[in-house]
């Protein structure tokens, strides 16, 4: 991989024309160095023509042959050069020469569409909104199906997969006659926290003015300073702990008189049901009691849509504890990780943004040394990746690898794996001895390429006593460390940089002590 | 009538603002010649313009390596204008294709000349050499000169290229239909036989000539040839042709200025002529 030539000014420009609005027209800039590139700039060219009229727009298709592009409007006066893309050509060819069309494509249609960043950018630990927001459009449009036809959501995946992302991109473009809103549960450990967060986050709005108790909409929170904002909500919680059911019930019936159809989305549901518990001294009355009192609510409350977003082990853990979740209104929907495609052409996007040119062998290295592409992982190589090509000017695939083992995996990127492993911490709050329990089996599965459950039992009975909450654990794991089940009764740990971080900062102490 | 605006946003939205229009017997050409739907005005572009993508590519990637070439040069002469490639005059229009395969069936060899080539739609853009071109325009005949030689010299070209070279810049009086003056080089790609791009290389006068002459006089005879005492009664036509050589005069004069500057060794051809 290596930068783009910046100064390249020859180049051939590909303009889509609006026939209404020159601010409509898009184009995409080839860089062109000399007549050794002429079949690929052709067959470039021809590639981007057949796409682009494959997707039936209604620009007109027009191509220029630019000495300088700093003077580009005087050959194409309705150039927007505002919507101008450069690309050198060996970006948009495959390794066998062939025009990678998957990207090719995906810029189009994000042209099409008019999003006003094209190039996702990596955003490692952080939200992905707005247009760095990528893909999941499948996810989306099913949960839109879902919630319109009356159904209630209960969003799983395992951690980093882009849960919050997802829920944060269908709070922000609600379709017309909808009004969303976003609530982070985590923090929370009592059900006045469960209502105190709703309220907080329906204040954010002022949509949700009707629906708020009159002396709070005439305060007019969402337009208030954050300093006014803690002293209204404090007042408030004052008022929910005395009564959470009762001042519950009033505020989701309020919202169903809103004149917009709401739709709640409730995040780190797990997170809140854990910490009650864990607040609790694992005593399960409180939390069984909220979420048998938010189901009936659920069903007295059918203009609102409920999304619930939580891990994927909720249910084994709810079991483990008795506690009948009566989530049985909630349809499920499972996010997944990028398939191969999605995720080679979210590393070409990301790329292709910083001024990096990749092909695809160097794609494939990538994603093999990470294996499964979970969001946050696959972030953290690339923002690796681009910090040092662009102090380099390059990367060979050697030196590909050489940041892979010595940076990604060394102390420099410590901190991002902390959070990870700081998990392993909470598992001692489900039983005495989990937290050696589970690190024993982490270790065998960073160890081995699969391990089977009963070396798994053993392990977790050497640590803890008994084989009570294996189940239950495992599925923690699933959902911390992506442990999977693999035929056979065998479980592997399905991410490679995990694994691989595992065996360096886990495995290798434990071998020096 | 049609307001100004919406000319110029037409204009504006085609690309360029000097669309040849199509006259009646290019209109009558396209209906008659052309496969439906695009064998009417508002549609032909569509049929022709993809035909000449290729040659269009190929003008871009000729750039670039003609940048390349020209490259040195210009570091040499970095203390003053030397050339610049222009892009202002490139791709035929659709139009002028037209105009172009219809006049050559119309055309009929005189005595003892050789046969004219004939265009038609189906060969037009594997014949015509002028499909797609681009112009480097220098400063100095002397510049010109340079850029000649640089391009007749560059392996990559003759590698590339059957390259065939004809100049107007000093073509005897009797033997000029015009007053355009450049060096031309008709470059056929070798490994696309039919595929042609033109250079032109001439001065910054020639070119000035040419941008007024294509307004003036060039224009009007394409849109009815033959027709000189009709469209030229001033004998604007005429006045044109001398001030191409007026300007042919002004270059080479310039030109000695040049040297004399740059090469004080010429000094004496330069007090020749102050005398």
């Amino acid at each position: 991989m290596r930068l783009r030539n910046e100064r390249l000014r020859t180049g051939h420009i590909l303009l889509f024309a609006s026939p209404k609005d020159q601010r409509e027209n898009f184009s995409i800039f080839i860089t062109v160095e000399d007549l050794s590139q002429f079949e690929a700039v052709l067959k470039i060219t021809e590639g981007f023509q057949r796409i682009f009229e494959s997707l039936e727009d209604n620009r007109v298709f027009k191509t220029y042959s630019i000495a300088d592009v700093g003077k580009v409007k005087e050959t194409v006066p309705n150039i927007n050069e505002d919507r101008m893309l450069r690309f050198e050509p060996d970006e948009l060819l495959l390794a066998s020469r062939q025009m990678n069309e998957a990207l090719a494509r995906a810029v189009l249609k994000k042209l099409i569409q008019r999003d006003s960043i094209i190039f996702p950018r990596v955003r490692t630990g952080g939200m992905a909104t707005g247009t760095n927001f990528y893909d999941r459009s499948e996810e989306v449009r099913r949960i839109w199906q879902a919630v319109q036809s009356g159904k209630n959501i209960l969003l799983k995946a395992p951690r980093r997969y882009g849960k919050s992302s997802l829920l944060h991109h269908i709070a922000a473009a609600p379709p017309e006659g909808w009004c969303a809103c976003y609530v982070d549960l985590q923090g929370g450990k009592s059900p006045d926290d469960f209502i105190y967060l709703i309220l907080k986050g329906v204040c954010q709005q002022d949509r949700f003015k009707e629906c708020l108790p009159e002396h709070l909409a005439t305060k007019e929170p969402w337009s208030c300073s954050e300093m006014v904002k803690e002293g209204l909500f404090r007042e408030e919680r004052a008022t929910i702990r005395k009564d959470w059911k009762g001042y519950g019930e009033r505020l989701f019936l309020s919202l169903t008189g809103a004149s917009e159809r709401i739709i709640l989305l409730l995040d780190e549901v797990s997170f809140l049901i854990e910490d009650m518990l864990v607040e609790k001294g694992n005593k399960v009355d409180e939390v069984a009691d909220l979420l048998s009192w938010f189901a009936l609510i659920r069903s007295q409350t059918n203009p609102i849509s409920y999304v619930l977003s939580g891990s994927e082990h909720l249910p084994a853990f709810l079991d483990a504890y008795g506690v009948d979740g009566q989530l049985q209104d909630m349809t499920t929907e499972h996010l997944d990780l990028f398939n191969t495609a999605c995720a080679e052409e979210f590393i070409s996007l990301i790329m292709a943004g910083q001024g990096i040119i990749i092909n695809a062998e160097e794609i494939n290295r990538i994603l093999s040394l990470l294996g499964n592409p979970i969001p946050y992982f696959l972030q953290l190589v690339l923002d690796t990746l681009i910090s040092d090509c662009k102090r380099d000017g390059s990367l060979s695939a050697e030196s590909m690898e050489e940041i892979y083992y010595q940076k990604l995996l060394g102390p420099e990127k410590k901190r991002y794996f902390e959070s990870v492993y700081q998990q392993v911490e909470r598992y001692e709050r489900y039983k005495t001895g989990a937290r050696r329990g589970a690190e024993s089996m982490l270790s065998e599965l960073a160890s081995r390429d699969a391990v089977s459950k009963r070396d798994l039992e053993t392990l977790w009975i050497s640590e803890t006593g008994s084989a009570s909450k294996l189940d239950m654990m495992l599925e923690i794991l699933r959902d911390d460390f992506y442990v999977i089940p693999e035929p056979g009764d065998f479980a592997t740990m399905s991410s490679k940089l995990l694994r691989d971080w595992w065996q360096r900062h886990v495995l290798a102490i434990e071998a020096n002590n | 009538m049609l307001s100004n605006d919406f000319v110029l946003s037409h204009l504006s939205f085609l690309g360029c603002a000097d669309v040849p229009d199509l006259t009646k017997a290019d209109t009558a050409f396209i209906r008659e010649h052309l496969p439906p739907p695009y064998n009417a005005p508002e549609r032909y572009e569509e049929y022709i313009l993809p035909r000449i993508q290729t040659h269009d590519v190929l003008c871009t990637a000729t750039k670039a390596s003609t940048a390349k070439l020209l490259e040195p040069l210009i570091r040499r002469h970095h203390h003053r204008f030397f050339c610049r490639i222009d892009d202002s005059h490139q791709q035929k229009s659709a139009a002028s294709i037209v105009e172009k395969i219809r006049r050559s069936q119309e055309k009929k060899a005189g005595p003892g000349e050789p046969e004219p080539i004939q265009y038609d739609i189906a060969n037009f853009s594997e014949k015509m050499p002028d499909l797609a071109r681009f112009r480097i325009v220098c400063n100095f005949l002397h510049d010109v000169e340079l850029v000649e030689n640089a391009i007749e010299q560059s392996q990559e070209f003759i590698e590339k290229f059957n390259i065939n070279k004809t100049s107007s810049i000093t073509l005897r009086p009797r033997l000029r239909k015009s007053g355009e003056r450049s060096v031309k080089f008709t470059l056929e790609y070798r490994a696309r036989p039919g595929l042609f791009l033109e250079i032109q290389v001439m001065t910054q006068l020639q070119e000035a000539w040419d941008k007024k002459d294509h307004f003036l006089v060039y224009e009007k005879r394409r849109l009815n040839p033959e027709k000189d005492e009709e469209n030229f009664p001033d004998y604007l036509d005429s006045k044109m042709f001398a001030m191409s050589e007026l300007l042919f005069i002004s270059d080479q004069y310039f030109d000695l200025l040049r040297s004399s500057e740059e090469d004080p060794a010429s000094l004496e051809g330069y007090h020749e002529i102050e005398k």
